[in-house]
């Protein structure tokens, strides 16, 4: 395609003009037009929030409400970080978060390896466990887990038999542990390290280098791409995880994360007073995330390549 | 030389190992307080609604150095199973403000301390005795009463004058009639305006139902408490009045307690501390707009009250130091003067069983608004909610029949009898 | 056993004992307590089997909610996979792929507070932003949340907008590895747009879409954290889902023994279930697993 076409002709140019350069076949911007249609259809829920979040009281009480907001009420987002413990939530989440991102890592990476690369009694068995394992949904785990992390021996003041104290339940490692091994990790970490060549390792271990040191400097540099896209993945879905947390934070409120901490406190949220703050926290607690996704979406779209389909 | 560098790397997993443990030690060792004692308060009051009793409990930290005391915010609907977690957890709250409704599940289950006689005492002494009937099992008064509230008819004046009704409806037919010709609905059958509303809590889903029920002469619960009325005639008409106003389109699922407000609901109802609410959303405009009346159930109406008490955790280990807590909290703070807790509750535009806080409180409780209320309770009018184990699991499944029956799903012959089923089921398997 | 030999061992420790404390010691517990009667701040005792004989004869829900589930499951699953695959394969032949897929991704990267808050304000019977926009053209607007014959729907509705992002994303993958000349085979024969969707990019992606299928599946029959927060399974309970019930058995009224039971019951039909689904593909000869 030569020349730029001329934007006057496609807007003003009498119809004898245009024949020279007709619209395109329709099915070249029909998909834009249905490619915007839906990318309309998915921001408009985070518009709606945002200007739900701006509304003043009196717009809100209107009859009909209004809903263009006339005087946005930007100091809602002061209000979010003043009037609730936003600032708590967001380090709870960021320590929660990144705690179990950094775990799984390490035990997906370190199980995923010793799958693909090692002969040994039992793998097969092993690897139909970790896949096997991923069918069964969490709602299983909720009640039994309240009680092992309760009755974890010598924590939080428990005896050697699991009683006396809180156990692990008002601790951080009540959101951690739970989360410490991803049976989907650490199946995609084993499909990517199997096409690590063998050739690689023997020759360090022909170079008399350890088997912890293969993996760490062989191994997991190779693997960089994969860890940082379930690296993203996990982030992702631990900074949104609620039930779990909703269910042990409940009464340990100096650990509730964000989405958790919002959820719990939905009592406050009770009349139209309230809804713009709430609608302002909602926001502040999507915006990182988005962020922190769109900067790595890159990786985020080869992992789904690497890791979703398997032949 | 292979076998050297394995070993090391060995070691190094090891180390590893060790120290991750070490750091998991150090993360779960909790901090224990140098010296002094903590009391940990839980209550569903948001920041905002407790602020009169905030102040008090930093005073109280000043007159009382070496306690601290910590208040823990709990969502209405999520308290009791929160309350049980807690429990669970081995480090339960110290002092609770619970619904009366739960007594009879709680102190059966042995989660409640036993007062002091002196607290008992100051009970008896201080407190209309109706609000603490509803506390009392196994011979004990459980803890100090608070907040109480009662249900009336809300009504906007404006909505009223414009659709030509004079004065608000006195029985069921009225209230049907007048419901229908406040609400106006948009072209898309939306109601814009809704003649009458409830909130969507399984509380909210249940209050109008009970009202009626009791004006008709009615009561959830037989007297022994084995099994309900449900299935009487009185039950079915208070439900069917309500099924009519669904049907004339007096009110829709979607109008709630929260439009009152914008002026796109006639009628609710609510309990009275829906005042503060009221007062901080219309400001100048709420003698002209809002108006109370009697519950629509003929001459012989009644309705419902509910109550919250305080009550000490039987596991706290500072028992003493929260009844002395308490008991300072629900005393006058001056003679002729209010409590904190009084301060709270009538701040909050909630009425109290406090003998000198109803006194000190003349101002506060005569207007217009809360007049009515003040006297369904006095003249006894206002039938005490039934504390009756898996009280929330009961009123869930109530409020999930009577649902069904308004949105048209069941009749409402069948949605009781079901209900009563249901409930049986639950009251048999306690005994 | 060499020190050699020890090694995978080694490197699997973490998530054996992992395997062990929070796998099969919770499931062990867990089925223990569905022969007992479990409750809030009652002493429990064996009950044998009346956990599941209340569930599966007595309680009045427990029925309804699997029918709500295996709408809710099969509603999602007709919706969003058409939907995915059509926004997939525009996607694929657009420009700007990125930046498409990073939009059509957004709701993935929200956590579901934040979905169901905002999707209640949306749905709002006369308020909400949709039936503003339906009644500039003149359309009728139902209570979306409140009207028990349109609940489930929109509760369908948004768990497809959230989840369409991750369907579109592991189809578009699919769709990268389907070789260009294909495409070319079937214009040169004169191909229309949506036969080439249907004859030649659907086959070939047999794969891809056999294992969204499957996933997507387990988890609509599991998923519940929606429903809590947009519509507390309500009005009337017609939005109530299986697990979510078992969280309201558990977590609101307090009863964990049942709550347990029914956790057994509803894993056991989506395991037969996902075992059904994986037979009738493998002969339809796709290993999809």
């Amino acid at each position: 395609m030569s020349a730029q076409p001329n934007p006057n002709l496609a807007t003003q140019g009498t119809p004898g003009r245009i024949v020279r350069r007709p619209w395109p076949a329709p099915g070249v911007w029909l998909k834009y037009v249905f490619l915007t249609v839906g990318a309309v259809i998915m921001l408009v829920p985070f518009a709606d929030m945002v200007l739900g979040s701006l509304r003043t009281i009196p717009e809100r009480l209107a009859h009909p409400p209004v809903y263009w907001p006339h005087d946005p009420q930007w100091r809602n987002f002061g209000r979010v970080f003043r009037d609730l413990p936003m600032l708590r939530w967001i380090g709870n989440s960021i320590i929660v978060t990144t705690a179990v991102t950094g775990v799984q890592l390490v035990t997906s990476a370190m199980a995923g390896y010793a799958l693909a690369k090692f002969k040994f009694k039992g793998r097969d068995l092993m690897l139909r466990c970790v896949l096997g394992a991923q069918m069964f949904p969490f709602f299983l785990f909720l009640i039994p887990m309240f009680f092992i992390l309760r009755f974890w021996p010598l924590a939080g003041g428990n005896g050697l038999t699991g009683q006396g104290g809180t156990g692990l339940l008002n601790n951080y490692l009540a959101l951690i542990l739970p989360f410490a091994v991803s049976w989907y990790g650490i199946f995609m970490m084993r499909q990517f390290m199997v096409s690590i060549p063998d050739e690689l390792l023997d020759a360090a271990r022909v170079d008399g280098a350890g088997e912890f040191r293969i993996f760490f400097t062989i191994a997991l540099p190779l693997a960089k791409t994969a860890l940082a896209t379930l690296g993203i993945f996990v982030f992702i879905y631990q900074w949104n995880e609620v039930i779990w947390s909703m269910t042990v934070t409940r009464i340990a409120p100096r650990l509730q994360t964000v989405p958790v901490g919002i959820y719990l406190i939905r009592g406050a949220f009770i009349d139209e007073r309230t809804l713009s703050l709430q609608q302002a926290s909602l926001a502040v607690s999507v915006v990182p995330v988005l962020v922190l996704f769109l900067m790595l979406q890159r990786y985020y779209v080869r992992g789904v390549t690497a890791g979703g389909v398997k032949g | 030389m292979i076998h050297l560098d394995r070993r090391t790397s060995m070691k190094r997993l090891v180390d590893g190992i060790v120290r991750a443990l070490v750091v998991v030690g150090a993360l779960t060792a909790t901090g224990a307080s140098a010296q002094g004692i903590t009391l940990t308060i839980a209550t569903h009051y948001t920041d905002e609604q407790r602020g009169p009793l905030t102040g008090c409990l930093r005073e109280y930290e000043r007159l009382n150095p070496g306690t601290a005391i910590v208040h823990r915010q709990l969502s209405y609907r999520d308290f009791l199973q929160t309350l049980f977690m807690s429990r669970m957890s081995g480090k339960p709250p110290d002092i609770y403000n619970l619904s009366t409704a739960w007594t009879a599940q709680l102190v059966e289950s042995g989660a409640l301390a036993v007062p002091p006689a002196a607290v008992t005492d100051f009970v008896v002494g201080n407190y209309l005795a109706n609000t603490s009937e509803t506390m009392t099992a196994n011979g004990h008064v459980w803890g100090i009463p608070a907040e109480v509230d009662v249900y009336m008819l809300i009504y906007n004046k404006i909505l009223f004058a414009r659709a030509g009704i004079a004065k608000p409806p006195t029985n069921a037919d009225e209230f049907v009639k007048d419901a229908a010709s406040i609400s106006k609905s948009n072209r898309q059958g939306q109601l814009t305006t809704a003649g009458f509303g409830f909130g969507p809590s399984p509380d909210q889903v249940v209050a109008p139902f009970l009202t009626l029920l009791n004006s008709n002469g009615g009561s959830l619960f037989s007297p022994d408490r084995k099994s309900t009325n449900l299935t009487s005639a009185t039950a079915r008409d208070a439900l069917e009045t309500e099924v009519r106003l669904f049907t004339t389109k007096g009110t829709s699922r979607g109008a709630a307690p929260n439009q009152f407000s914008s002026g796109s609901l006639g009628m609710m109802i609510v309990p009275n501390w829906y005042q503060k609410q009221l007062h901080q959303e219309l400001g100048e405009h709420f003698d002209e707009t809002v108006g109370v009346a009697p519950i629509p159930g003929g001459m012989n109406w009644r309705t419902v009250q509910y109550g919250f008490f305080w009550a000490v955790d039987a596991t706290s280990q500072h028992p003493a130091e929260a009844w002395a807590l308490l008991k300072w909290l629900n005393t006058a703070r001056t003679p002729g003067g209010r409590s904190c807790v009084g301060d709270m509750l009538l701040d909050l535009g909630a009425l109290t069983g406090n003998k000198d806080d109803l006194a000190a409180s003349a101002a506060d409780i005569g207007n217009p608004f809360m007049r009515p209320f003040v006297d369904a309770l006095s003249s006894g009018r206002a039938l005490p909610e039934v504390s009756i184990p898996h009280a929330n699991e009961i009123k869930d499944l109530l409020s999930n029949y009577t649902e069904r029956a308004l949105l048209g799903m069941l009749s409402p012959e069948q949605a009781l009898s079901e209900a009563d089923n249901g409930i049986r089921l639950i009251l048999r398997e306690s005994e | 056993m060499t020190k050699r030999q020890a090694i995978p061992y080694v490197f699997l420790t973490p998530v054996m004992l992992f395997g062990v404390v929070f796998f099969v010691l919770p499931i062990g517990f867990a089925f223990y307590l569905t022969f007992t009667n479990f409750q809030a701040f009652v002493p429990h005792r064996g009950v044998g089997l009346l956990n599941y004989k209340y569930l599966l004869a007595r309680d009045p829900f427990f029925f309804q909610t699997m029918r709500n589930t295996a709408v809710f499951a099969l509603g999602s699953l007709a919706l969003e996979i058409p939907i995915a695959l059509i926004v997939a394969y525009t996607i694929s032949k657009s420009r700007f792929r990125a930046f498409w897929r990073s939009i059509y991704w957004l709701p993935m990267a929200t956590n579901v507070v934040a979905i169901a808050f905002v999707w209640k304000f949306l749905l709002d019977g006369p308020t909400g932003l949709l039936n503003r926009i339906l009644d500039v053209f003149g359309l009728p607007g139902p209570g979306w949340l409140t009207d028990p014959k349109f609940a489930m729907l929109s509760v369908i509705l948004v768990f497809v907008w959230m989840t369409l992002g991750s369907n579109m994303l592991l189809l578009s993958a699919g769709m990268e590895g389907i070789d260009e000349s294909s495409y070319e085979a079937a214009r040169m024969d004169g191909a229309n747009t949506f036969h080439i969707l249907t004859r030649v990019a659907i086959p070939l992606l047999k794969p891809t879409l056999l294992f969204v299928m499957t996933t997507d599946l387990i988890v609509c029959l599991s998923s519940f954290p929606l429903m809590l927060v947009l519509t507390e399974g309500g009005p009337a309970q017609t939005t109530t889902v299986t697990a979510l019930y078992m969280y309201q058995m558990a977590f609101a009224n307090l009863r964990l023994g049942r709550a347990s039971a029914a956790a057994f019951i509803l894993f056991l039909l989506i395991l037969a279930v996902t075992m059904l689904q994986l037979r009738l593909f493998r002969r339809g000869g796709i290993d999809a697993y």
